[in-house]
């Protein structure tokens, strides 16, 4: 992603955050206050706009990259991979947890992130079973134990 | 000095010392992983803290953060990668020594010049932070706001390597902060209708998807491709302490120099360790007499950047306990914990006598957490040498789960293991294309503390004016256009000096 795309994802969340001041209720006690709640925000807004616009400005000499190749690809899906992987599963690790509750999630994303990182089998993979499992009981427990914090159940089961 | 001798009896207290001394071994642990930084560290002891007393929880976190300070050179030493990115320069001659044979030398080296950077950083904290804090009184919303504008500007021109986008990431920072409702009037803006962002992001899940989140996606990426680590035998690790102590006399002109340096990048708000450490290291080079020799396994490369990289730590908490703006990452998530329990950093921290203790004690704890990392890692040498060879597969997953804890026990909500998973790209974007993460967060910060001040100034007095001709506020802001000049004076030298000599091998 170059410096111009960036500059307008910029302005085009400036213009819509702009666009959304206007929707800021103004309370009645404040109606002769000349500094009221967005004033700031698209003061912000406004500088914030003008740095993007000269980031495309200044972007916009900047050659323009050849059309990548099967190769590039190749290289950039081989270089990202793990992020790319990581991501979703994060994502996915946090959006499972009100379902399947921190205990089951945390150990199946601990499994599931070694294999990824890692992949074995065997002894290995119940060294990696048997760790995460008791690094997620070890964990939960001294939370909700020592530090009196519950941890999300699940509503699943 | 009563003062002084009040917060160390606190910070004397069984519970926090203990604390402290499990916040050194984790900054220990954490600093010679490679790859792993003392924010991460600090990110990831922070919910273990929320049981525990502010004094407590900042000793912890403390201890982290000295600890880590030093920790990153054992693998500096040992294979020639920088625990942490303040133990660069350590590599230039502590991997070199360790390869012909002395790395309990080298070890040993850096271990007791982190005491003596530790130290002499110690006592420019004692010093400067009361009557900085006492400067800090006088200020009236005019100085509170242009002391941001300075914080932010400040850290666009040093952080990064273009300050347009260091500008821009202190701004997007300071945007991001506002969603939720205005700091004075309470009135809701750009929730979208989402309940649980009426009260905005909270801070901590933001920083630890931004460093902590961002760090291990980068991390992943050079899992394939980690450099080879070269083997020394870990019984040749033992610290020859009667010869280091004697290399220490011999330079001692370079360790004062070097703590120096480094005490005085971390008081200037945002300039980290990893600046100091490499500064300290360049301008060791400068006062030395051996200057040949550095980069060949000479002891004074070691004592300058260790000196340089742990007595910046103690100057990163100036600016935090004197005017509540943190010197760096480490000590923004200090304030964030402390706004956590309560503690509102500012200063008034030094002189509200409820808050005095706890400012006093964190100072006296700086000393005893310097003092507990020289003994700790000279006791556990060898047992943390070998931690150095701990695989990524373990580490990373076990650090996101306790990253994803450390934001949903905050306010017991999934929603903020999202909102760190969302700043986490952020900071991914943003790290890969070069804008840096110091200054968003700075803006993250302060944003509200802005806005707050520049809205009492105007309802005070209408005349923006005021904010130029009211002999502090001017001052700062003419601060902060001169460090802008400052970026273009550098970029115009470089400009004109295309071929520099290297700072280090």
């Amino acid at each position: 992603m170059s410096d111009r795309l960036i500059a307008v994802a910029l302005l085009v969340s400036c213009g819509f955050l702009y666009w959304q001041t206007y929707s800021v209720k103004k309370p009645p006690f404040a109606a002769f206050e000349s500094f009221d709640a967005v004033t700031f925000p698209r003061a912000v807004l406004i500088v914030l706009a003008l740095f993007a616009l000269v980031l495309l400005v200044r972007g916009a000499g900047t050659l323009v990259p050849r059309h990548p190749t099967r190769d590039d690809l190749r290289l950039w899906l081989s270089r990202y991979r793990l992020p790319l992987i990581s991501l979703p599963a994060f994502g996915l690790y946090a959006a499972a947890m009100p379902a399947v509750g921190w205990f089951v999630d945390t150990a199946a994303y601990l499994i599931a992130m070694q294999l990824v990182l890692q992949p074995g089998r065997g002894r290995r993979l119940a060294l990696v079973f048997a760790g995460s499992l008791v690094f997620t009981w070890a964990l939960g427990l001294g939370f909700e134990r020592l530090l009196h914090i519950v941890l999300p159940r699940a509503s699943l089961f | 000095m009563d003062p002084l001798l009040g917060g160390l009896a606190a910070f004397l207290q069984p519970p926090v010392l203990i604390s402290t001394l499990v916040g050194v071994v984790a900054g220990i642990i954490v600093g010679l992983i490679p790859g792993f930084t003392i924010t991460m560290g600090v990110i990831l002891v922070l919910p273990f803290t929320y049981g525990m007393s502010p004094l407590q929880g900042i000793a912890t976190m403390m201890g982290v953060a000295v600890g880590g300070a030093s920790g990153g050179l054992i693998s500096a030493c040992l294979i020639g990668i920088p625990g942490t990115p303040s133990a660069v320069a350590t590599t230039f001659d502590g991997f070199p020594m360790a390869r012909k044979g002395e790395p309990g030398r080298a070890l040993g080296l850096g271990t007791w010049a982190s005491l003596f950077g530790g130290l002499i950083g110690w006592v420019v904290l004692a010093a400067a932070t009361p009557p900085l804090a006492d400067f800090g009184l006088k200020f009236g919303p005019w100085e509170m706001f242009s002391l941001v504008a300075f914080s932010i500007t400040m850290i666009a021109s040093l952080a990064g390597d273009s300050l347009l986008k260091g500008l821009i990431a202190g701004l997007l920072g300071i945007i991001l902060a506002t969603i939720g409702s205005d700091p004075v009037l309470n009135m809701a803006r750009f929730n979208f209708g989402n309940e649980e962002v009426e009260s905005g992001f909270d801070f901590l899940p933001v920083l630890i998807g931004l460093f902590g989140f961002s760090q291990l996606m980068t991390d992943l990426e050079r899992h394939k491709d980690a450099a080879p680590r070269v083997e020394i035998k870990l019984k040749d690790v033992r610290i020859p302490h009667l010869q280091v102590l004697r290399d220490i006399w011999n330079s001692k002109v370079v360790l004062l120099w070097s703590s120096i340096v480094g005490a005085w990048i971390g008081v200037v708000p945002a300039v980290g360790g990893s600046v100091a450490n490499v500064l300290a290291y360049d301008q060791a080079k400068k006062v030395s007499r051996h200057r040949a020799k550095f980069g060949t396994g000479h002891y004074e490369g070691i004592i300058a950047s260790e000196a340089g990289n742990n007595s910046v730590s103690a100057g990163d908490l100036v600016p935090m306990l004197a005017l509540g703006i943190p010197g760096d990452a480490v000590t923004a998530v200090m304030l964030g914990a402390l706004l956590i329990h309560g503690v509102q950093p500012g200063p008034q921290l030094m002189s509200d006598p409820r808050t005095s203790q706890l400012a006093w004690g964190v100072i006296a704890g700086y000393l005893v957490a310097t003092i507990l990392t020289l003994v700790i890692q000279v006791w556990g040498m060898n047992l943390f040498a070998r931690l150095v060879f701990v695989p990524y597969h373990v580490l990373v997953p076990g650090i996101l789960v306790l990253s994803a804890l450390g934001a949903l026990v905050l306010n017991n909500r999934v929603f903020d293991v999202g909102v760190l998973l969302g700043f986490g790209i952020l900071g991914y974007l943003m790290v890969k294309h070069g804008f840096p993460l110091a200054s968003f967060v700075l803006g993250f910060l302060l944003g509200p503390l802005a806005e707050i001040n520049l809205r009492r100034a105007l309802q005070t007095d209408p005349d923006l004016l005021q904010f130029a001709v009211r002999p502090i506020s001017g001052l700062l802001l003419a601060l902060a256009v001169l460090s802008v000049a400052y970026y273009f004076w550098v970029g115009y030298r470089k400009m004109r000096a295309p071929s520099v000599e290297p700072a280090a091998p």
